[in-house]
């Protein structure tokens, strides 16, 4: 139980690895607030992890917009006086050449990816104690560039930088740090491939595979056994870190 | 719940500061444990506190830079304990603290020769053990000092990127057999080392050394052996399992500026 009696907050809470985040979090003995913007999704993930015997209460959240975030702090704040873990994870993403990414890609991708988290971190700094830690999801596409993702590289390597200069401005409060994964498989990628044609879809699919030196894509479940390390701890003397969890991706 | 029941592990520089806190946490974790260091006494008394706190292990004496000495020290883990699943090549020394122009040639060749050629004849052999086996994790000591400098330390700066140069080309080629390698990158750790060049710097007054180190991260203080130990339990843990070719810093921001 790395994180008993602690209060975490998890970003993007329904998709593939939010959701495993949220259930592990829980699972080591922490009470979880999971924000997402999908609320079905959030209620009926709230629905299985109460139901599982969990202290998870799911709020509807756009973490691109400030009004939202800060109802959510207020929300955390009356409920719990304090946060002890922020996990920001929302993130969205997109392939396309760059003379191809219209305003509105780049837009939307920098506003989820790297203005919500800063609006998260913004927001709920405040609310958090010493030896509090703040985990942001990076990727691997934030340290090495990859073809079709301008936006999204981009908007990773802001979150890169973001979390070593508040490691720096939070320090020695809190612990910033970021994780950095290699393709991982969850909904995610696989709707991102289900809009190619089928044989683009499947040569796409073998090179994001093979791009590892392990051959396959990673499991979500191996992006958060980093997160609840980081979160916890046993990290007590890391900060403005941000940790591959690529399968070699960028050692090579 | 432990990470690393059933393990055979290896700890090299297992007598003091990093390696003893290590090799105390990957045995709390479940592994037996083979302590070793080059200091017998301080190797021992690593196993003493292992098995009093009800854990695993066993010493054997090695100077990593002898490739006899080496071969031997894989051979007995292997004859203790019959595998060897988790490796913690960590053994190392800080070499002489003058400048580059001043550096002397004898203390270059030995500072290459126990913390770079030591980690190569250590990852060579338990790769030759891994590889055929399919599985297997090994975490090499780097320090933050393998990826920024630091004056007056050219030979530890040196070895210390040659290591993460090490631990790559070691990943890429045993990614596929099954087997992780990574570096750990610790900041300034109060061990017994930086201790005493603390006191080699500053004689007599090494509090004005450590003012200097607690202030190069932004965390404000020395780290402690043990939140090492805790980053190598889990990057030798199945929990890292998508974890190679990575330097991982756990230097309280150190590098983050």
């Amino acid at each position: 139980m790395k994180l008993e009696g602690k209060i975490a907050v998890v970003t993007g809470a329904t998709g593939g690895m939010g959701s495993l985040a949220c259930r592990t979090f829980c699972e080591n003995g922490a009470v979880v607030i999971g924000a997402d913007i999908d609320q079905e999704a959030g209620e009926k993930l709230e629905a299985e992890l109460t139901g599982d015997g969990y202290d998870f209460r799911f709020v509807p959240v756009d973490v691109t917009s400030g009004d939202s975030v800060r109802r959510l702090a207020a929300t955390v704040k009356d409920r719990h006086g304090h946060l002890d873990v922020l996990y920001n994870n929302a993130g969205v993403v997109l392939g396309k050449h760059v003379l191809d990414t219209t305003e509105e890609d780049w837009d939307r991708v920098h506003d989820v990816v790297a203005k919500g988290t800063f609006l998260m971190t913004r927001e709920l700094a405040g609310l958090m104690p010493d030896g509090s830690s703040i985990v942001n999801v990076a990727s691997a596409g934030g340290i090495a560039g990859q073809a079709g993702m301008s936006a999204y590289c981009s908007a990773k390597g802001a979150v890169v930088l973001f979390t070593k200069t508040c490691a720096i401005d939070l320090a020695p409060r809190i612990r910033v740090n970021a994780i950095c994964p290699g393709a991982i498989d969850t909904q995610m990628p696989r709707n991102f491939v289900a809009t190619m044609p089928d044989e683009m879809a499947k040569a796409v699919w073998d090179d994001l595979a093979n791009g590892h030196l392990v051959g396959r894509f990673g499991r979500p479940e191996e992006v958060v056994s980093v997160g609840l390390f980081l979160a916890s701890d046993d990290a007590s003397f890391m900060t403005g870190a941000a940790v591959v969890v690529d399968g070699g991706w960028t050692a090579k | 719940m432990t990470t690393l029941s059933g393990k055979i592990a290896l700890v090299t520089g297992a007598g003091s500061g990093i390696g003893r806190k290590s090799a105390a946490t990957l045995a709390r974790e479940g592994a037996a444990v083979v302590v070793s260091d080059v200091n017998e006494e301080g190797g021992r008394e690593t196993v003493d506190i292992i098995t009093g706190a009800g854990g695993e292990a066993h010493f054997i004496a090695a100077d990593v830079s002898s490739e006899e000495q080496v071969d031997k020290l894989i051979a007995g883990t292997l004859a203790q304990y019959g595998a060897l699943d988790c490796a913690h090549n960590n053994a190392g020394i800080g070499g002489p603290l003058v400048d580059l122009a001043d550096y002397p040639t004898d203390g270059f060749d030995k500072i290459i020769s126990i913390n770079l050629r030591g980690v190569f004849l250590c990852m060579r052999a338990e790769l030759r053990h891994m590889l055929p086996l399919g599985t297997g994790a090994i975490v090499n000591t780097a320090s933050t000092f393998g990826l920024v400098a630091f004056p007056q330390a050219a030979g530890y700066v040196a070895t210390k990127h040659a290591v993460i140069g090490l631990t790559k080309a070691g990943a890429i080629e045993s990614a596929a057999a099954g087997v992780r390698i990574n570096a750990v990158c610790p900041g300034a750790i109060l061990t017994p080392m930086v201790e005493e060049q603390a006191e080699t710097l500053s004689p007599g007054a090494p509090d004005a050394i450590f003012d200097v180190l607690n202030s190069l991260a932004p965390i404000g203080r020395l780290g402690q052996p043990q939140e090492i130990g805790e980053a190598v339990a889990w990057l030798l843990s199945d929990a890292a399992s998508f974890v190679t070719g990575s330097a991982m810093v756990v230097d309280g921001g150190w590098t983050a500026r």
